[in-house]
């Protein structure tokens, strides 16, 4: 027997920030009819750490046919290079309906934007670009960090004008343009108010009456192409990727050599725009199937659209409908928030594995505790102090229990234990080199004074992996009382019809994208549209937007009540508090996260019944240790020996997998029944033969594995995407943000599937080569994304012309210093142990 | 062309060879360097066979750990900003949590400030390097100090044995 040794450590729960202002929402209740001009732009720059705009080109477009098209240019562009565009635009015609103006415009920078202005702001136009920040800060003369709702983000001079000593001023008749990043995919942009504005200026948009409102600000109508894909599939594309997926006609095409200005660029360059302005029709469609009214400029993320529904069916937010729900039970909720269960367990030891997934983990754990019952109840009620009935339940549960979906039902609530040596969730720091925190499942202890809140399917886990019940302090359930009046039936993607008033929204979402391969009446097309529709659906509604928290980036500090474990909140004046998103509710966020950790749970209680164990988990999925007959599997600390004395864990027989999967069949809450919600996933086939085979697994550290074959020689040979196997499956976590060996630009990614080639030949002790690109020096790329960033540059920029300075979203590259290799001097303090990140940015090129 | 330190705008040359840096050059990491890091990730939140954290030389069966807990730090949510966490603009993780101190747990104003202010403020200030000034305006709790002077703090007062 071990001996287990009990550390002492801190830990981190999430409390519930109340600021008590009202409720923030920007979202406008207003319709909004895509505005009938359209202003398509991008830009070209220099190759080189400035990234200048070396030009650009436009078109701009009145109901779907192109009005005018030109080309624009930077301040000072050599003149070779201007030369080349004036003979491009002699000589090429615009590509104009007929009626527009058919010679090729070419526009310096302050003539672009005098029609940038005309178009976005007067004639209020929509603004289309594929990674617009970067666009317009080309654009720009300078910048600032921005105020107010954008603080955190960048302010962009666009207007300007020259002083009698000749410097370059900004125009504050004009307005500035904001942007504040949220990550890759997203950024929020948005015109500042100007000077002296026109009575059209405020006149609101959508207004009815047309009447000029006081202080109001047009916002503009921007629309990133890169944004709204997102939000309608839930992927990052490149504009390239955006064409092919939504079959755009001219889609983009790959320049020869980047930075130098020939016929052959312009021509590129106005093929992009060609190619964006067809993608924005093709994405403004996607988005119209939809029967909900959210602007395509506001469809953010997928949760955007998710909450569209929401609102389209009558759903108020429940902190909305119901603000006096008590704050306390709130705080005691969040507290018990954590994400989703991952681990490794079996670690840099290659086991044979049969690889499952649960079916829409969030949306199957909905069902079953049927919580789709408080998103439409016209009250939430808090049962109070109800110890005793929980801790009956937890004393009378078996594991048999939990295969029957009525008692999901009954775990609706929350418990305040004290921990001693029970499995619960817990977040801590535990390695002093990475010093973040992290959620992981272990053995927990604490003093009555530290007692802790916990969901309740978290304690039932916790009770069928030790057999004992924790002791409980207090405990709460939540019930649904009624139902919202208006509730509204919907169509989801405009085909499938959804009564949330008598349906399981989570429920039918999940079998109807199960029972698209039977309906009849849709091109492939549409039905693999309408498939990934109700995938982004099911994942947007199901869990994140009870659980959204928006950080606010001012740097003003706020005074805050919090509620967290205790009784009483606390106040505190802190800057950058995490203010509840619209649909925020967290009881609904930590008892479906809690439900899916308690379905990983109860896999795993099976699994050691059956004598088995697992290599690792992640959030819905295991690979579980199985080989065809099953067996004793050499494993390091492993509890069984080996006839060679070996120590080893057993393999469950594929047989034993399959049973297990069966079993999981009985909680399925969808109408098929013969389906499980324990799937075999398809890696574990043949995708030529549809035999399964066996497939093998090597974990280093949660979220860092790579599933795989050997042939008949033992050699690892990858599951990778069209070769043998439906997709890619090795782990790019904690290797993501770094660039191509082959070459910055490049967007290879093989370097990682040949990382992993050697490291699972390092675990399997076969000989390895040294990677060919092992000596050169690891290159990352970022982004001047805030001006936070910005600062530390700011020296590089004293005294140079915004052209030549290191502008918001240029992009860098960036190395790591090696431990023990930064130049002697520098300051230590900002050189983590194991990691220091003290030289960093360059040029590109 | 030289690099750029993020932190002070100096410029240095890289280097890949060798163990250390010197005064003009930085060693940093190349693919192997990261590779190696990436394969030996400690993965911590386990523990090995013997009940020990896991460290970078741990293989084979994991179990769970056992962790008493110490102090309860509130915070906000963990997610913010994780790309720029992985790519290294922003260089700590702590940097994109919220942390809402309660003064009813916060380690800092229940334990060692009082502690703290049993002792000579003269030899709390040879012992950490602090100024007087920043020492009398943290004990009188016009001002709190920072999480790594807080620490440092921690450890003076533990290694006095005044807590």
């Amino acid at each position: 027997m071990a001996n287990h040794e009990i550390r002492s450590l801190p830990i981190a729960v999430r409390v519930f920030p109340d600021s008590g202002n009202a409720e923030r929402d920007i979202r406008s209740e207003k319709p909004w009819r895509i505005p009938e001009g359209t202003l398509v732009f991008d830009t070209e720059t220099r190759f080189d750490a400035t990234q200048k705009l070396t030009f650009g080109s436009y078109r701009f477009i009145v109901a779907g046919q192109c009005q005018e098209e030109g080309l624009f240019y930077g301040d000072d562009l050599p003149k070779a290079d201007l030369r080349v565009l004036q003979e491009y635009a002699a000589h090429q015609p615009a590509q104009t309906v007929p009626g527009g103006v058919e010679q090729l415009r070419l526009l310096t920078r302050r003539e672009f934007l005098k029609l940038f202005y005309d178009l976005a702001y007067e004639a209020r136009c929509l603004v289309v670009g594929f990674n617009l920040p970067f666009d317009l800060s080309r654009l720009a003369f300078d910048f600032a960090p921005a105020r107010g709702f954008f603080a955190g983000g960048f302010s962009l001079g666009l207007w300007s004008y020259r002083d009698p000593a000749g410097r370059e001023r900004p125009n504050g008749f004009r307005p500035r343009v904001c942007i504040k990043y949220i990550d890759s995919k997203r950024a929020l942009i948005g015109f500042t108010a100007r000077n002296s504005p026109d009575q059209a200026d405020l006149i609101p948009e959508g207004s009815v009456s047309g009447e000029p409102k006081p202080g109001y600000k047009f916002p503009g109508h921007f629309l990133d192409l890169r944004t709204i894909a997102f939000a309608l599939t839930d992927e990052a594309y490149s504009l390239e990727g955006a064409c092919e997926a939504f079959g755009v006609e001219h889609g983009k095409q790959r320049a020869a050599r980047h930075g130098v200005i020939s016929a052959e660029y312009i021509d590129y360059n106005r093929r992009d725009v060609l190619a964006t302005s067809e993608l924005a029709l093709k994405l403004i469609d996607e988005l119209v199937q939809h029967p909900i009214a959210l602007p395509p400029t506001f469809a953010f993320s997928p949760a955007s659209i998710g909450k569209g529904y929401l609102r389209a069916m009558g759903i108020e937010p429940i902190l909305k409908r119901q603000p006096t729900f008590p704050k306390e039970y709130i705080g005691y909720a969040q507290s018990a928030f954590f994400g989703g269960r991952t681990s490794v367990h079996i670690r840099k030891v290659v086991c044979p594995v049969v690889y499952t997934d649960f079916l829409s983990m969030y949306s199957t754990v909905n069902s079953l505790m049927s919580l789709w019952r408080f998103v439409i109840a016209r009250e939430i009620q808090v049962v109070e102090h109800c110890n005793q009935q929980v801790d009956s339940f937890l004393r009378g549960l078996t594991p048999d229990a939990l295969f029957e979906p009525k008692t999901w039902r009954h775990m609706a609530g929350f418990v305040k234990v004290i921990p001693s040596g029970d499995i619960l969730p817990i977040r801590s720091k535990y390695s002093a080199a990475s010093n973040d925190w992290q959620v992981s499942i272990n053995h927990v202890y604490a003093k009555q004074e530290d007692a802790l809140w916990y969901s309740i399917p978290d304690v039932v886990a916790s009770v069928l992996l030790t057999g004992r019940v924790p002791e409980i302090v207090d405990a709460f359930l939540i019930e649904p009382r009624g139902k919202l009046s208006g509730l509204r039936s919907t169509k989801l993607r405009g085909t499938v019809e959804v009564d949330p008033a008598h349906e399981d929204f989570f429920r039918v979402v999940v079998e109807e994208r199960l029972r698209l391969s039977s309906r009849r009446g849709h091109s492939k097309v549409e039905s693999k549209r309408l498939e990934k529709a109700l995938k982004v659906l099911a994942n947007a509604t199901s869990y994140g937007i009870y659980a959204q928290m928006d950080r606010q980036e001012d740097d003003e500090k706020l005074d805050l009540t919090c509620h967290g474990i205790d009784v009483e909140p606390f106040a505190c004046n802190v800057a950058h508090p995490d203010l509840p998103g619209e649909f925020c509710f967290p009881p609904l966020a930590s008892l479906i996260t809690g439900g899916a950790r308690l379905m990983v749970a109860l896999l795993e209680h099976c699994v050691s019944e059956l004598g088995g164990t697992y290599v690792m988990e992640d959030t819905d999925s295991m690979a579980i240790v199985a080989t065809e007959h099953g067996g004793l599997v050499r494993c390091p600390g492993g509890p069984f020996e080996m006839k060679d004395g070996h120590t080893a864990v057993t393999a469950l027989s594929l047989q034993q997998v399959n049973n297990l999967s069966a079993r999981f069949t009985k909680l399925s809450p969808y109408r098929n029944k013969s389906r499980s919600i324990l799937k075999i996933e398809r890696d574990n086939f043949d995708p030529a033969t549809g035999r399964q085979r066996q497939v093998y697994c090597l974990a280093i550290s949660a979220k860092r594995y790579s599933l795989f074959l050997l042939d008949e020689g033992g050699n690892p040979i990858l599951l990778q995407k069209g070769v043998n196997n439906h997709e890619d499956r090795w782990s790019e976590h904690g290797l993501g943000h770094l660039r191509s060996p082959s070459g910055f630009e490049s967007e290879d990614r093989d370097w990682i599937p040949q990382a992993w080639h050697s490291i699972i030949c390092t675990a399997l002790a076969l000989p390895t080569q040294p990677l060919s690109f092992e000596h050169l020096p690891a290159i990352g790329r970022v982004t001047i994304t805030r001006p936070t960033v910005k600062r530390s540059l700011a020296r590089l920029n004293l005294g140079k012309k915004y052209g030549d300075r290191l502008k918001p979203f240029n992009f860098l590259l960036s190395c790591h210093v090696k431990q023990f290799g930064h130049p002697p001097g520098t300051d230590p303090e900002k050189i983590s142990p194991c990691c220091a990140l003290r030289i960093r940015f360059d040029a590109l090129g | 062309m030289p690099w750029i330190d993020q932190y002070t705008g100096k410029h240095y040359q890289i280097t890949t060879e060798g163990f250390h840096g010197s005064r003009q050059v930085a060693r940093i990491k190349t693919y192997g360097d990261v590779l190696r890091e990436y394969e030996f990730h400690p993965g911590s939140k386990s523990a090995d066979a013997r009940g020990k954290p896991s460290g970078r030389q741990t293989i084979g069966l994991l179990q769970r750990r056992h962790i008493r807990v110490g102090q309860i730090i509130y915070i906000g949510k963990e997610s913010n900003r994780l790309e720029e966490i992985e790519s290294g603009t922003i260089h700590s993780a702590q940097n994109v949590y919220t942390e809402y101190p309660d003064p009813r747990r916060d380690e800092w104003q229940t334990k060692i400030m009082p502690a703290l202010k049993k002792l000579p403020v003269a030899a709390v200030m040879q012992l950490s390097g602090k100024s007087r000034s920043m020492l009398v305006r943290a004990l009188a709790g016009r001002s709190r100090p920072r999480p790594r002077n807080r620490q440092l703090l921690a450890s003076i007062v533990r290694k006095l044995g005044a807590i």
